[in-house]
């Protein structure tokens, strides 16, 4: 019958238990849902990648002959040609030999390499009116195995294997047939590739499956096929990572252009980067705002169980023992709190897989099936539970470690402060009411903080809601639309391109210290590529000076302002101050002016490899032509993944802010019923009341405002940099003069509301009633 | 039964020392009916509190049948009211989320004998009452629950707290006679706080109180009945 009274207790604080449990169960779905998706991508990934041997390195190879092999291929195949391609179309037996004379020269560099030609073909696929690229790839035998993700693989001319996503976008059935290069194909089935989780294709940016796709034919099929033979090399290492090769990497083989890592290729590599900024994103920002969740659940908690002191009391008095007055609220904190982190993590479970479905639409992987994790239920369910169920017990031990009588007469203190009526009458300029007030405030100090604490985390997890939403303007999107481009240029290696319709650019890739880096020279007297500073004074004429960084560049590694830095690239080292912080989060770049970094690689101060255009410039007259908006559009569409998460946390954090800010306001008026209603008595008007009970609430919630913008801004930036360097990935997350004026009319709304239904239900009690009770 | 020596109960706010008991001496016998008298801040609750274990002494010593309260620690304190002593207070203290008969039920519990919740209900006359929440009870009435929780178990001793203060005359008369019954029949030992005189009159021994000192001790060979005192 105990246990009837504590459960008929709480039922009378429905309301309030209803938000508490909505702030649980979200702490709890908020992070099942993105650990559940990201760590059945992750299992699923890992297990795909590792049985169909997903390279590790990937090696490109010179496409031009060198001179000892331009020898070989006019002896022994009698080919005069300097193209790799070249030598295939006119003896493909002549440019296997070359090619596998190239793999055994640098297998002999390390034994723990092995190597395997990727060969490919890019032909066109005819949709409709339309045409996309299609890369057709031979069958390898033991490195990036073909995934067979539905039907069968192409055995006999005429058969072919295609990307599911890109059938999927354009309503192609298996057994369909599809015009490939003017010949028709019949679709066999729909196969995946360890090499490639994302179509790049014509350019590193291009990432979407509805224009560009992968394909495998039959080996006998891919021999005969018309067009351009390309490739690349994959290798695999045993005992030794990619990093480490590439490192040691020291021989001068002439034909070896470049060494990337698995990881750091955008093809093979994205998904990488995308299930670590997902773990950084989605699981480290989730356990933030679960954590901050279950502090105020908590908090809240234990202010209502102060409002059962009075029966403790009472059967303390009576003589019932510490345990068995505390079982009973124990048993229906955990019950409760259980239930609710339950369904909270069901919930999670039960959406994490659209979540990772939406993933692998993107993404080309095998199907993801979340399953139930136990470490993520404990973290979800357990942890808070234990929070939440410490946090209660200790409350309960405090009031039971009080005398019977302490607890039996009611915590009724005088209304204000009468210290503070003393000092007041030093304060005479301020009216009575306001005197009255910030006696009130000071009255109850405990509270107070508690409440001020209390809003800057509801402040602050509203905040971080609206910081996330912008996150990814900010950062490759943000960097390209202020550009003052239309579009870029890349010039072929080896013929100058035309720079009368932009401006010169040179753009390498570099290294510090293992971190990659877009290394840009410009111009000091750039005026489509704008560098500068937070301040936004132009950072261009620095550049004669030494480096300027991004900020994704210096939250990466920690370079700032004065450090001298050094960049290798083509064996040589650059190595200057740095001279400014560009604010843009495009990822690692480095700026330098372009006459030095031409002058120090090439001996060639004019040296340039793009035109930056405030035109669309012509594809003819360049090796590709990077269109802006496309990029965007392309780099949003990749976004969308994680915007997904995002939306999750963000509707999450904010639905729990709102419902902090609503629980503490309607407690505020809960706790000063005794005080309304007595002043009510004493013949005070509503408004009156207003200024001197609640008015002071009003004031606590600007002053927790206030704090909590700075406040905000430094956690926000601790928070990105621990990101960027716990998981090398950069969240420019920050909140803006608009966010600001948000998040005052989102307070102010429900500040009003929730003052309004408290004050609503405080009038429909008896003033004497009220009286009665407290002055028991 | 009950002794309390050389009492002094003290409380400190900053530098401000507030005696509320000083040096009370007092021996309450088995089956008495006592009555402490006294107007506000004269140390009556106190001394109810330090007596029954509510609160602790500052100085002297209080046994209650042959154990020393003062030696005892919480948790001892506790099983000792748990099984010896019954509880009314003034404001009532019902558990408003129980019904009548459950509120009693919650003093049957504490008990190795209770009495039989029927028996109790009716002995207070409310019995007809017993599904009620205490907001539906009248001053009156919920007193008489308070007093069913604080009997149910069989205390030895009843350490009532102005359990008429709220009530008007006829609703503090049948307290007082259920009391009184309580007295003669079972043989409780009753310790009666009030500030209303005519109360007194029911009483074996009056202790009137004044700054928390007992002032005078009035001993009465022939009490009054509970329906024949005249309210003050």
């Amino acid at each position: 019958m105990f246990r009837k009274h504590v459960l008929r207790s709480f039922k009378s604080k429905t309301l309030m238990l209803l938000m508490l449990g909505i702030i649980i169960m979200l702490s709890s779905f908020v992070y099942s849902v993105i650990s559940h998706a990201v760590d059945a991508l992750d299992e699923e990934a890992i297990h795909y990648f590792d049985e169909y041997n997903q390279e590790d390195i990937a090696i490109e190879f010179s496409p031009y002959l060198n001179e000892e092999e331009m020898q070989s291929a006019l002896n022994e195949c009698g080919i005069e040609a300097y193209l790799m391609s070249t030598v295939y179309q006119e003896d493909a037996e002549c440019f296997h030999q070359i090619l596998t004379n190239r793999m055994h020269q640098l297998s002999l560099v390390d034994e723990a390499l092995t190597l395997e030609a990727r060969l490919f073909i890019d032909q066109q696929i005819t949709q409709g009116d339309a045409s996309h690229t299609i890369r057709i790839f031979k069958p390898t035998e033991r490195l990036n195995l073909t995934y067979l993700l539905e039907g069968e693989m192409p055995s006999s001319p005429g058969e072919i294997a295609i990307i599911k996503n890109y059938a999927d976008h354009h309503d192609i059935q298996l057994n369909d047939l599809i015009t490939v290069d003017n010949e028709e194909y019949t679709v066999s089935g729909f196969i995946l590739l360890p090499d490639y989780n994302l179509p790049v294709i014509t350019h590193p940016f291009l990432l979407d499956n509805t224009h560009q796709t992968l394909a495998v034919v039959d080996a006998s099929v891919f021999n005969g096929l018309n067009g351009v033979i390309d490739y690349h090399v994959a290798g695999s290492l045993e005992g030794k990572t990619a990093e480490a090769f590439i490192n040691d990497y020291q021989d001068n083989l002439t034909f070896v252009q470049s060494l990337t890592s698995t990881e750091n290729n955008i093809r093979s590599g994205a998904i990488y980067t995308e299930l670590q900024a997902s773990q950084a994103m989605g699981i480290f920002l989730s356990v933030i705002i679960a954590g901050i969740g279950i502090i105020i659940v908590s908090i809240l908690m234990s202010r209502t169980i102060e409002k059962f002191r009075a029966s403790i009391g009472v059967l303390k008095a009576l003589g019932y023992r510490n345990s068995e007055i505390i079982r009973p609220y124990l048993i229906f904190i955990i019950g409760y709190s259980l239930l609710l982190l339950v369904i909270g993590y069901g919930l999670g479970l039960i959406l994490s897989q659209p979540l990772a479905e939406f993933f692998t639409s993107f993404y080309l992987l095998p199907p993801a099936q979340v399953s139930f994790d136990l470490m993520t239920f404990i973290v979800s369910v357990m942890v808070p539970l234990g929070v939440l169920v410490s946090l209660s017990y200790s409350v309960l031990k405090r009031l039971l470690s009080k005398k019977a009588v302490e607890l039996l007469s009611r915590d009724i203190q005088p209304i204000v402060s009468l210290k503070w009526l003393k000092i007041k009458q030093l304060v005479k300029r301020l009216s009575f009411l306001t005197r009255m007030q910030w006696g009130f405030i000071l009255r109850v100090k405990l509270k107070a903080i508690l409440y001020i604490v209390s809003m800057i985390f509801a402040f602050f997890i509203i905040f971080l809601a609206l910081s996330m939403r912008n996150v990814f303007d900010d950062t490759v999107i943000g960097y390209y639309e202020h550009l003052n481009v239309e579009s870029i240029g890349y010039c072929e290696e080896t013929t100058p391109c035309d720079a009368s319709q932009g401006e010169k650019v040179l753009e390498l890739e570099a290294s510090h210290n293992q971190t990659n880096v877009t290394l840009v020279g410009l111009d000091t007297n750039a005026t489509l590529h704008p560098l500068s500073n937070q301040k936004g004074e132009n950072l261009l004429p620095t550049l004669s000076e030494g480096f300027v960084i991004s900020q994704s560049f210096k939250d990466l590694t920690g370079v700032d302002l004065s450090d001298t830095l050094t960049l290798s690239l083509f064996q040589e080292t650059i190595t200057l101050e740095v001279v400014g912080i560009d604010d843009s989060y495009p990822g690692s770049y480095v700026f330098m002016n372009r006459s030095t970094m031409g002058e120090v690689l090439f001996e060639d101060a004019s040296m340039f490899n793009a035109v930056y255009s405030q035109t669309l410039l012509n594809s003819n007259d360049y090796r590709y032509v990077l269109v802006i908006d496309d990029l965007i559009e392309q780099v949003e569409t990749m976004n969308d993944v994680a915007y997904q998460m995002i939306t999750i946390l963000t509707l999450s954090s904010f639905m729990m802010g709102s419902v902090i800010i609503y629980l503490l306001t309607a407690l505020s008026v809960d706790d000063h019923y005794y005080a309304i209603a007595l002043l009510k008595v004493k013949g005070y008007t509503k408004k009156e009341i207003n200024k001197i009970v609640l008015g002071g609430y009003r004031t606590l919630g600007f002053i927790s405002f206030v704090l909590a913008i700075p406040l905000t801004l430094g956690a926000l930036r601790v928070l990105s940099l621990f990101m960027a360097r716990m998981y090398e990935f950069v969240m420019p997350l920050t909140i803006n003069i608009s966010h600001v004026l948000l998040v005052a009319f989102i307070y102010g709304m429900i500040y009003y509301i929730g003052s309004y239904l408290a004050k609503k239900k405080t009038a429909n009690i008896s003033l004497q009633e009220v009286l009665k009770i407290y002055q028991e | 039964m009950i002794e309390c020596k050389k009492v002094s109960r003290w409380y400190t706010n900053g530098e401000v020392k507030t005696e509320a008991l000083k040096h009370v001496d007092l021996s309450i016998s088995e089956g008495e009916f006592v009555v402490i008298l006294g107007p506000s801040g004269s140390g009556k609750s106190t001394l109810l509190n330090v007596m029954s274990g509510l609160d602790n002494v500052s100085e002297g010593e209080i046994v209650v049948n042959d154990k020393i309260l003062t030696d005892l620690k919480e948790k001892a304190l506790t099983t000792f009211r748990r099984h010896h002593l019954g509880f009314i207070f003034q404001s009532y203290h019902l558990m408003p989320t129980l019904t009548v008969r459950e509120n009693v039920e919650m003093g049957a519990y504490l008990s190795d004998n209770p009495q039989a919740l029927k028996e109790a209900l009716e002995s207070v006359d409310m019995l007809s009452h017993q599904d009620k929440f205490p907001h539906q009870l009248s001053g009156g009435e919920q007193q008489r629950v308070s007093i069913a929780r604080a009997t149910v178990k069989n205390p030895k001793i009843l350490f009532c707290d102005e359990p008429t203060g709220s009530l008007d005359e006829s609703m503090g008369k049948k307290v007082l006679e259920i009391l009184e019954t309580l007295n003669q029949k079972k043989h409780t030992t009753i310790i009666l706080i009030t500030h209303n005189p005519s109360i007194a009159k029911m009483a074996d021994r009056v202790i009137h109180m004044h700054s928390g000192q007992i002032h005078k001790v009035d001993k009465h060979d022939t009490k009054q009945n509970a329906k024949d005192i005249h309210w003050a």
